[in-house]
């Protein structure tokens, strides 16, 4: 049996195929969930937003032009909902447990003698990661590893263009400092940085 | 960037960074693309059960369909509030 490509199966779930919509939910929410608990650092509250990623896809499967990937366009729909249970949150801030994230590798080459020392510098990323303010946070995982532009990651998170930069700027330089990379040439030494995204040199 | 004094001085944040440092750091990031956080089993039922009760209301219809009736229902409504506008106005004395 022929498996049908993730084209195929977009075209028929907005056609009212419900399978087919199924299918979509099956393939990507393993990589949706992974967003949200990065994004969200708490796997019940991810748990929470994935659901909501995909009621919200379901409702506006007819919008969705496909001028990008499914994927990408439900990894900005998990922005969007991360970002809207991450306010809710802090309305009702209650004490965060941590919790160890069981973490697979995704790479068909993954080798589990080799792959040890390449574990360790991961969990050592994700807990720099981890260890950013939420905010600086989902600002970083959105550019820099999911390659969204400061557009969407301004229109995703409900913040403007400027101040995604500047978050940027800021989870990249904590980042830097984290993992013990260098931070010379601080291009913002002496200066003061804001939100508006600019620089003002004393 | 040569500048003449400090009100002259605002400097657009991704002119100052570092484009080699912000590359090595992206590759530092990079396992974090090809990593997927397991979900614990009963997520995937869940989502089903929750997308099961969003289509008892509401199935994705064709985009023109429902845009279409919307444009309609406005002029409708505002066919009518001018008709109503202009016969009242005809019948107020003066």
């Amino acid at each position: 049996m022929s498996t049908p490509d993730m084209e195929g199966l977009v075209e028929a779930a907005r056609d009212g195929d419900r399978t087919a919509f199924d299918e979509i939910v099956r393939r990507t929410y393993r990589d949706v969930y992974t967003l949200a608990v990065r994004l969200m650092d708490d796997q019940e509250d991810a748990g929470d937003v994935v659901q909501d990623v995909y009621v919200r896809a379901f409702r506006g499967l007819r919008r969705f032009r496909g001028d990008s990937a499914i994927g990408t366009w439900l990894y900005r729909i998990t922005a969007n909902c991360a970002a809207t249970s991450m306010r809710r949150r802090a309305r009702h801030r209650h004490d965060r447990l941590d919790s160890e994230h069981a973490v697979v590798d995704g790479r068909p080459e993954s080798d589990p003698v080799l792959g040890a020392e390449a574990s360790m510098v991961r969990s050592d990323v994700d807990a720099a990661v981890r260890g950013l303010p939420a905010r600086l946070r989902a600002v970083v995982l959105l550019r820099d590893v999911h390659d969204f532009s400061h557009h969407e990651i301004a229109e995703q998170l409900g913040i403007t263009e400027s101040a995604a930069k500047v978050r940027l700027h800021r989870a990249r330089k904590r980042l830097r400092v984290a993992l013990g990379m260098s931070t010379d040439g601080g291009s913002d030494s002496g200066a003061a940085v804001d939100e508006e995204g600019s620089i003002r040199a004393g | 960037m040569p500048v003449d004094g400090p009100s002259a001085t605002v400097i657009d944040v991704t002119d100052l960074v570092g484009g080699g440092r912000d590359r090595e750091l992206r590759q530092v990031l990079a396992p974090l693309r090809t990593t997927v956080i397991e979900p614990p089993p009963m997520l995937l039922p869940a989502i089903l059960a929750r997308v099961d009760d969003a289509s008892r209301f509401s199935w994705p219809v064709p985009a023109r369909a429902p845009r279409w009736v919307a444009y309609a229902g406005g002029v409708a409504a505002g066919a009518a509030g001018a008709v109503m506008l202009a016969s009242r106005s005809r019948r107020l004395p003066g």
